[in-house]
């Protein structure tokens, strides 16, 4: 396999792969080691990955392994979106922006109350675009097994996040009048 | 809360309406909007640097040592350490056991036998001396059994 080859099948999914890493291992540098080491192993094996028939699913299955395993090796914090989005260098208005970052803590905290294996299944559908299939190849778990995780998840999620942005509005009603 | 938004939140849609769902959503519930808009923000915010390619590609084009190097040069320092020791092991076999060797002695022959010749000398002078002594005290002897008698 070349390194075109390379970059097309294995390098094209990294952004997905270090964002599985991420939900798995909380904390950016070790999923950029993650990621790393994934696709150092994928070019070091390049030869089995012609035989692989999905490698999208194979890379990914690999990144929750690998992260697994660092993540059981050193306990890390989970480095909150927030922290990230202040980096940011161009603001919109400030209460917008405000505003919006409210909500995103809001849903931040209530995906972090779920439990983990919910977690990654929202991480995969959701935010990743995957099949029900696909995540079930990817985790391991049955199909069921995921569609359960993932039904459970979004009862949660609505449930919470109804119950904080409304809150949240009446609050900011109360203040405004 | 719409039938549409319901449907996503009971996990009753298909898979590729929950995608348009949550890619094409139009503005509705509060819940609906701040969640799209989180997984839009996570992703956007959640990606590898351009740098990130092209230092793996340089690191993974470095030329390494082949692996039959490296196997070469860990049975080389085996075999180097083995023979070391089984050397230290025979010389340690063939080494005469060395008699018990007085201290202060000379380890040059000529010398130790100047020196022995130099004290053999001493002590036959002072021999010679202590026979002079006993030839005077045996006259004296002999004159005073003489008085006596």
């Amino acid at each position: 396999m070349s390194q075109l080859t390379f970059q097309n099948k294995v390098m094209i999914h990294k952004d997905k792969m270090y964002r599985y890493a991420f939900c798995i291992v909380k904390q950016r540098d070790l999923a950029l080691d993650v990621v790393q080491d994934v696709l150092m192993t994928c070019w070091e094996n390049m030869e089995d990955l012609n035989k692989v028939r999905n490698t999208e699913a194979w890379c990914m299955r690999m990144t929750r392994n690998q992260a697994l395993q660092m993540f059981r090796q050193k306990s890390y914090q989970w480095d909150r979106l927030e922290n990230a989005n202040n980096k940011k260098t161009s603001l919109p208005d400030p209460m917008q922006y405000t505003e919006s970052q409210e909500e995103h803590r809001i849903v931040q905290k209530a995906i972090e109350s779920l439990p983990d294996f919910q977690q990654e299944a929202i991480m995969l559908r959701d935010f990743q675009g995957y099949a029900y299939q696909e995540i079930a190849d990817i985790t391991g778990e049955s199909l069921s097994n995921v569609k359960i995780a993932i039904h459970r998840a979004r009862k949660t999620l609505v449930q919470k996040l109804s119950q904080q942005l409304e809150y949240g509005q009446s609050r900011k009603g109360l203040l405004e009048s | 809360m719409d039938n549409r938004e319901k449907d996503f939140w009971n996990h009753k849609l298909s898979e590729e309406e929950e995608r348009e769902f949550l890619e094409h959503g139009q503005e509705g519930d509060k819940a609906s909007e701040a969640y799209r808009s989180y997984i839009s923000e996570y992703n956007r915010q959640n990606r590898l640097t351009e740098n990130f390619e092209a230092a793996f590609y340089a690191r993974v084009s470095k030329p390494s040592r082949p692996k039959w190097l490296d196997w070469g040069m860990k049975i080389a320092a085996g075999v180097l350490l083995a023979t070391a020791l089984g050397y230290a092991w025979f010389q340690n076999q063939q080494e005469p056991q060395q008699p018990a060797m007085a201290e202060d002695t000379y380890q040059d022959p000529r010398e130790a036998f100047e020196e022995t010749k130099k004290i053999l000398l001493l002590v036959s002078a002072k021999m010679n001396e202590a026979n002079e002594y006993t030839v005077q005290v045996g006259k004296f002897n002999e004159a005073k059994e003489t008085i006596k008698n």
